[in-house]
């Protein structure tokens, strides 16, 4: 697994088990920034291209939102995704990821 | 009185780029997305664009909220926008190969790899050296791209670069001899190919 790939698991899972069982893609990656401590956020095509490695090792399912949603906040229709089971058996597989900062506590408010 | 005027110019020029300046990046990283998910299959084509225009206004409130100047959040944007970059076209390389909407470019022209050959090639890999393996590997089965070989290997791209000319180098000495007559059947099952000889004879 790629280091972006378990980065997105780590975070997705961190994310579920403070509530946010939902995440889109700007939402992970300001939560990777926020968990490695990074300055910039990770780039549109990595991210989404990770993403779609994920769904389609089965890791990560997504789905749209419904639209309603979209249309009574007044924004674009966010793409959803959640992790699988898989995702958190694959994530206890990887050995210790020496070299990566520790995972920092998540702040924040419940957000889908 | 002329630099006064040039300065008034660039002042109001600035203030005009800035407040025009994270919708022009917007549209540049939509017109990025417009530009790489070209041609392909309009499911996928439509999701990607869908997904880059949700993350650019979700990226662009937060920011808002947490109270960037604009400039900084297109300058965010953007960069954002080039680093992906490398991504975004191996992604749309490895659409394009699965795309059946998309002339294929490969060799093959649609046809069926024969078994011998295939099990030539799996042993033909197998002799290459264990760098070249991983590297082919991460390429064309993961479809990763250089940079990110490079970073997942902790090598440089360039190596990865060699690494992989090497590679099929090498598998295209040792295949030579097996692929000429399977290719020759390929450029003859090329639509055109039996017009091109018709129109020769003529």
């Amino acid at each position: 697994m790629l280091p972006i790939e378990a980065s997105i698991l780590e975070a997705a899972v961190a994310l579920a088990q403070t509530g946010t069982a939902e995440f889109h893609g700007y939402l992970m990656a300001s939560e990777i920034r926020e968990r490695q401590g990074a300055r910039l956020l990770t780039a549109y095509g990595t991210l989404y291209k990770a993403l779609e490695r994920l769904e389609r090792q089965g890791l990560v399912q997504s789905r749209w939102e419904d639209p309603a949603a979209a249309a009574e906040e007044r924004r674009p229709l966010r793409r959803l995704y959640h992790v699988t089971a898989e995702a958190v058996h694959a994530l206890a597989a990887i050995p210790s990821r020496g070299k990566q900062p520790a995972l920092k506590p998540i702040r924040r408010p419940a957000e889908a | 009185m002329i630099a006064l005027f040039v300065g008034l110019a660039v002042f109001i020029g600035g203030l005009i780029l800035v407040a025009f300046l994270p919708s022009l990046v917007a549209r540049l990283v939509k017109g990025w997305a417009w530009l790489y998910t070209a041609r392909l299959p309009s499911d996928i084509r439509a999701r990607r664009r869908a997904e880059m225009r949700s993350d650019l206004w979700e990226h662009a409130r937060a920011e808002r909220e947490l109270g960037y100047r604009p400039e900084s959040i297109a300058l965010h944007q953007f960069l954002r926008c080039l680093f992906g970059i490398p991504a975004d076209l191996s992604w749309r390389r490895s659409q394009v190969r699965q795309s059946r909407h998309v002339r294929p470019r490969s060799l093959r022209r649609g046809l069926p790899l024969e078994p011998a050959l295939a099990e030539k090639l799996v042993s033909e890999l197998q002799q290459l050296d264990p760098l070249m393996q991983k590297v082919v590997a991460l390429k064309f089965d993961i479809e990763l791209s250089n940079a990110e070989i490079a970073r997942l290997l902790d090598l440089s791209a360039a190596k990865v670069g060699v690494e992989l000319d090497s590679a099929l180098k090498q598998l295209r000495n040792s295949l030579a001899h097996d692929l000429r007559p399977w290719l020759t059947a390929a450029r003859l099952a090329e639509p055109g190919a039996g017009r091109q000889k018709s129109d020769a004879g003529q």
